[in-house]
C-alpha cells in the first residue's frame, strides 16, 4: 500500500493504491482521515484502487460523512471500474460523486 | 474465522458434492425415473450454487443456475434423463470442477475455459424449452394468488415486487461475509428494481471501527423466485442481522410495523420505502397512520402473516431435515491432529513399557497388576486411534466406475468394472497414494488386456470384459488386486520386446516370473500403438516405483489367453506394531509380530556355521534360513547355547530367522530411520524399549526378497556349473 504524502498541500490529497477491504480497513481508515488535521479542499483520486469489498465502501462514506459535518470541500475523483461496479450495486452512486464525468474511463 | 479457511472448505465440500453428483450420474442411466437419484443431483447443483454466491463467484453462480433450471425441468418430471442428457451432466460436473479448481487457487478463466462454459451452457438452454422454468413458475403463482383471493385485497400495496429490508450486523465483516456478495447473488435470482443503502449507523469517524459493518439496505427486487429461495440468500447472515423479506402485495400492516421495528425514523424510512419504489407515497401516509378504527389485524394481513408462519414452520422442518443429513455422524477432523494425537500416544506406549519393566523388578504384585491395566488400557487407546487414520478402498473404488465408462467409450470396447472388498480398510495417506498407480493398471488392463468384442467371442468369451478391483488383508499388509479377463500377458512377444530394447541379451535363460517383471523396467512396452492413454512405456515403472515408496511390492499373475492379475501389497499400519522381541547376540531387534509364523528350536546338526546351503526340513516342507548373526555380521559372545528359529511370512513365502533369544511379544513404536541409515537393507526403523536401549526393527519383506533372490541365484549357477 502506498499513497503520496509529499507537502502540506500534497497531504490533502491521497491516492489510495490496491485494495481497500476488510484486511486492510484499519490502515486506511488512519490514511484517510489524515487530511482531516490539515486544512483545506480535501481531493481522493481512486483510479488505482483494485479492489473494493463493504468495508472499503463504509469508508468511503465516512469521510464524505465527516466532511459534511465539518464543512470541509471533499472531492471523490477519477473512481475505478470496481468501485464503480460496487457503488452502482449498492445505489450510491451520486452520494459518493461517481456520477458521469466524474470517474476514469476503465481502470 | 479467517475467510482463506472458509474458502478452503467450500472448495472441499464444493468437491464432495461434485463427485456425489458424478456418483448419481452414473447410476442414472440405469434408473433414469428414480426420484432420490435426481434429487442428489438436484440438491448438489443448488448447493453448489448457493454457496458460490456467498463468496461471490460469479462465474459458478451463473453456470450452475443454468444447470440448476434443466434439473428443476427434471424434478418436475417436464424432462427425463437420457443418456445424452446425462453424458451432458457429466461434462457439466466437470466444468463446475475446473471453475472451482480455479477460484481455490483465485486464477483467472482462460478463453478456453470460458468457451467451454458457454458451450455447455448453450446446450443446457436447449432443453429449458419455450415457456421457460421461470415464466411458467410465474403463472402458477398468479393462479394460485387469485384462487386464494378473488381480487387483490385493499389493503395491500400496489407493487408486484418483493421489498427487502437488511440491516446487516457489526460482526458480518469480520466473519468473512460481505453485502456486496450478498446483493450481487441478489442479482442472479432477480432483479433489485431500487436500493437505498441505510448508512445512519456509521458513528463519527472518532468511534467508527472500520471493521465492523454499519450498512444496510432497503431493497425493492423483482423476482419470480419463491419466498424460500429468496430467504436463503440470507442464510449465512439472519442470526446477526435483522433481514425483513417482504412478498408482493403485502399488507400496508406489514409495512407499519416494518417501519416501527427499523430503528430509523419512521417518516424517514419511508421516503426511503418510496424512494425505492416499494410503496406509493399515498401508501406511505396510511402506512404512517395509526391503526385507527381498523380492524385489528386486517383481514387481508392475515393471509400473508399466516403464510409467513407456516412458512417459516415448513422452513424449519426442512433446515432440521437437511442438517440431520449432513451431520449423519461423521465429523471433520484437521490430519495434523490425528497425527499428533497418534504422536503422543506413541510415546504414552513407550512410556508405559517403561513403567512396565520397573513395576516387573520392583517385584510388589499390586504394582504390576495396576500396570498390567495401564498396559492394556494403553493398547486398546493405540488401537482406536490407528483405526482413526483408516478409511475404506471403496470410495476409491468407485471413482473408477467413471474411469472405466469413460475409457470404455474412448476404446469403443465393451468394459464392466466389477468391485470386491470395497470395506477393506487402509491408511488414509496410502489411499490418497494409491489412486495413480491404480488408474495406469486398471488403464493397461483396459487398452492392452482386453480384446476386442470380435476377437473375444472369437475366443469364445463373452463380447462384454471385466476388469475386476479386488482389495483384502493379509498377514499385516493390505492386498489390492486388478485384473482382468483379456487375453494375459504373452510371454513370447515380451521377451522379443526386452531383447530388442537390449534390456536382456540374448540366450539368456529366464524364468517365467523374471520375463513377466519386465514390464516393469523403464522404458519397456509392448503396445504396438501409442495411444494417449498408454503404451508410451513410461507407466509400469512409475507404478513400482510409487509402490514401493509406500515400502509395498507389486506382482503380476499371468493367464495366457485367459487373463492376468496385478497384485499389490501394501503394509497395513505405519506406526505402532505388535512386535516379537529377539536377541542376536547384545543386541535386541524386533520382528513384526503379524509376520511371525512360529518358533522353533534349531536342530543341533544345522548349527554348523559350516553349512553352505541353509535349508531346513519343516514337517516336509523346506524351509530356508537366515542366520542373523552372520546378516548383521555380530562377534561378540560365542554361540553356546541352543539358537532358535523365528519363522516369519510374508507373501506366501516362508523363511526362518535363526536368533539366540526368544524374547517375547511387546508393542512397539516404529521410529523412522535418519536419511543416513534409510538405504540399509533388512532393518526397516527403530524403537526404544523401556529400559532405554535402542532395538532395530527387522525389514521382514526385505530379508525375505533377498533370501529369494540369492535362491535363485544359486540354483543359477549349479544349473550352469552342472551344464558346463
Amino acid at each position: 500500500m502506498t499513497e503520496d504524502r509529499k507537502s502540506y498541500e500534497e497531504g490533502l490529497r491521497i491516492a489510495p493504491q490496491g485494495e481497500m477491504t476488510v484486511y486492510t480497513a484499519m490502515d486506511w481508515k488512519q490514511k484517510l482521515m489524515a487530511p482531516f488535521a490539515l486544512l483545506g479542499e480535501i481531493e481522493i483520486d481512486l483510479s488505482a484502487v483494485e479492489e473494493m469489498d463493504s468495508t472499503g465502501l463504509q469508508l468511503l462514506i465516512l469521510v464524505k460523512k465527516e466532511a459534511s459535518a465539518q464543512g470541509r470541500t471533499l472531492r471523490l475523483i477519477h473512481h475505478s471500474r470496481p468501485i464503480l461496479e460496487a457503488l452502482d450495486l449498492c445505489g450510491l452512486t451520486d452520494y459518493l460523486d461517481a456520477s458521469t464525468s466524474n470517474h476514469s474511463a476503465g481502470a | 474465522m479467517n475467510s482463506d479457511d472458509v474458502l478452503k472448505t467450500f472448495v472441499v465440500e464444493c468437491q464432495q458434492l461434485l463427485l456425489e453428483m458424478e456418483d448419481a450420474l452414473l447410476k442414472i442411466e440405469q434408473a433414469p425415473d428414480d426420484p432420490d437419484i435426481i434429487n442428489a443431483i438436484f440438491r448438489a447443483a443448488h448447493t453448489i450454487k448457493g454457496s458460490a454466491g456467498l463468496f461471490g463467484l460469479e462465474a459458478i453462480v451463473s453456470f450452475t443456475h443454468v444447470a440448476e433450471s434443466v434439473l428443476d425441468l427434471v424434478r418436475n418430471g417436464q424432462l427425463s434423463f437420457t443418456e445424452e442428457l446425462a453424458a451432458l451432466f457429466l461434462q457439466v460436473c466437470d466444468h463446475v470442477g475446473v471453475l472451482v479448481d480455479h477460484a481455490s487457487n483465485g486464477r483467472e478463466l482462460s478463453e478456453e475455459i470460458d468457451r467451454q462454459g458457454n458451450l455447455l451452457a448453450v446446450q443446457l438452454r436447449r432443453y429449458l424449452q419455450s415457456g421457460t422454468v421461470d415464466n411458467i413458475a410465474v403463472e402458477t403463482k398468479r393462479e394460485e394468488w387469485t384462487t386464494k383471493y378473488d381480487k387483490p385485497p385493499e389493503d395491500t400495496v400496489q407493487t408486484d415486487h418483493w421489498h427487502l429490508s437488511l440491516r446487516f450486523g457489526r460482526n458480518l465483516s469480520r466473519n468473512g461475509m460481505d453485502p456486496l456478495s450478498i446483493l450481487r447473488y441478489l442479482n442472479t435470482i432477480g432483479q433489485v428494481t431500487g436500493i437505498v443503502p441505510i448508512t445512519d449507523a456509521i458513528p463519527p469517524a472518532a468511534e467508527m471501527d472500520p471493521e465492523s459493518c454499519y450498512l444496510g439496505f432497503e431493497i425493492g427486487f423483482q423476482s419470480d423466485a419463491d419466498r424460500k429461495t429468496i430467504e436463503g440468500v440470507f442464510d449465512f447472515v439472519r442470526e446477526e442481522s435483522s433481514i425483513r423479506v417482504l412478498p408482493p402485495h403485502s399488507g400496508i400492516a406489514e409495512y407499519r410495523s416494518l417501519l416501527r421495528d427499523m430503528p430509523e425514523a419512521d417518516e424517514y424510512l419511508g421516503k426511503m420505502l418510496v424512494r425505492c419504489g416499494t410503496l406509493t407515497p399515498a401508501e406511505l401516509e396510511s402506512a404512517l397512520q395509526e391503526p385507527g378504527e381498523e380492524e385489528l389485524p386486517p383481514a387481508s394481513a392475515l393471509p400473508t402473516s399466516t403464510e409467513k408462519i407456516i412458512d417459516t414452520a415448513t422452513k424449519k422442518q426442512e433446515t432440521g431435515k437437511d442438517t440431520k443429513q449432513s451431520d449423519s455422524s461423521l465429523i471433520r477432523v484437521d490430519a495434523g491432529k490425528l497425527d499428533h494425537l497418534i504422536n503422543l500416544i506413541g510415546e504414552l506406549i513407550i512410556a508405559g513399557a517403561g513403567v512396565n519393566l520397573l513395576a516387573r523388578r520392583a517385584g510388589i504384585p499390586e504394582l504390576a497388576e495396576a500396570t498390567g491395566d495401564l498396559s492394556s488400557l494403553v493398547e486398546d487407546v493405540r488401537d482406536s486411534a490407528l483405526t482413526l487414520r483408516m478409511v475404506q478402498i471403496g470410495s476409491t473404488f468407485n471413482r473408477f466406475q467413471r474411469v472405466v465408462r469413460d475409457v470404455s467409450k474412448e476404446l469403443g470396447k465393451d468394459i464392466r468394472l466389477e468391485i470386491s472388498g470395497a470395506e477393506t480398510e487402509l491408511d488414509k495417506t496410502v489411499v490418497e497414494k494409491i489412486g495413480d498407480p491404480l488408474t495406469h493398471l486398471v488403464r493397461n488392463s483396459m487398452d492392452h488386456g482386453i480384446e476386442s468384442a470380435e476377437v473375444r467371442v472369437a475366443r469364445g468369451k463373452p463380447a462384454r470384459g471385466t476388469v475386476s478391483l479386488n482389495a483384502y488383508h493379509d498377514s499385516g499388509s493390505i492386498v489390492i488386486e486388478v485384473s482382468d479377463d483379456g487375453g494375459g500377458l504373452n510371454k513370447e512377444k515380451i521377451l522379443n520386446k526386452a531383447i530388442e530394447r537390449g534390456l536382456v541379451s540374448e540366450g539368456l535363460n529366464l524364468s517365467e516370473k523374471e520375463i513377466y517383471n519386465l514390464i516393469f523396467e523403464p522404458g519397456f512396452s509392448t503396445a504396438d500403438q501409442v495411444s494417449n492413454l498408454s503404451g508410451r512405456g513410461v507407466g509400469m515403472d512409475v507404478v513400482k516405483k510409487n509402490i514401493q515408496a509406500l515400502r509395498g511390492t507389486v506382482d503380476l499373475e499371468n493367464n495366457e489367453g485367459q487373463g492376468a492379475t496385478v497384485r499389490i501389497r501394501l503394509p497395513l499400519t505405519l506406526a505402532i506394531i505388535d512386535g516379537f522381541l529377539i536377541g542376536v547376540g547384545s543386541a535386541s531387534y524386533v520382528v513384526p509380530l503379524e509376520m511371525v509364523f512360529e518358533c522353533i528350536e534349531l536342530p543341533r546338526n544345522s548349527q554348523s556355521t559350516a553349512k553352505e546351503r541353509n535349508y531346513l526340513n519343516l514337517r516336509g516342507e523346506v524351509l530356508p534360513f537366515v542366520r542373523l548373526r552372520e546378516l548383521f555380521e555380530v562377534d561378540d559372545e560365542p554361540v553356546a547355547r541352543r539358537q532358535n528359529i523365528v519363522v516369519v511370512k510374508y507373501a506366501g513365502k516362508r523363511v526362518g530367522l535363526v536368533v539366540d533369544q526368544l524374547m517375547g511379544e511387546f508393542q512397539t513404536v516404529i521410529k523412522p530411520l535418519g536419511r543416513v541409515f534409510s538405504h540399509l537393507k533388512s532393518i526397516s526403523g527403530f524403537t526404544i524399549l523401556g529400559g532405554g536401549e535402542v532395538a532395530l526393527i527387522l525389514d521382514v519383506p526385505g530379508i525375505v526378497r533377498q533370501v529369494v533372490e540369492a535362491e535363485v541365484r544359486y540354483d543359477d549357477a549349479a544349473y550352469a556349473e552342472t551344464n558346463k
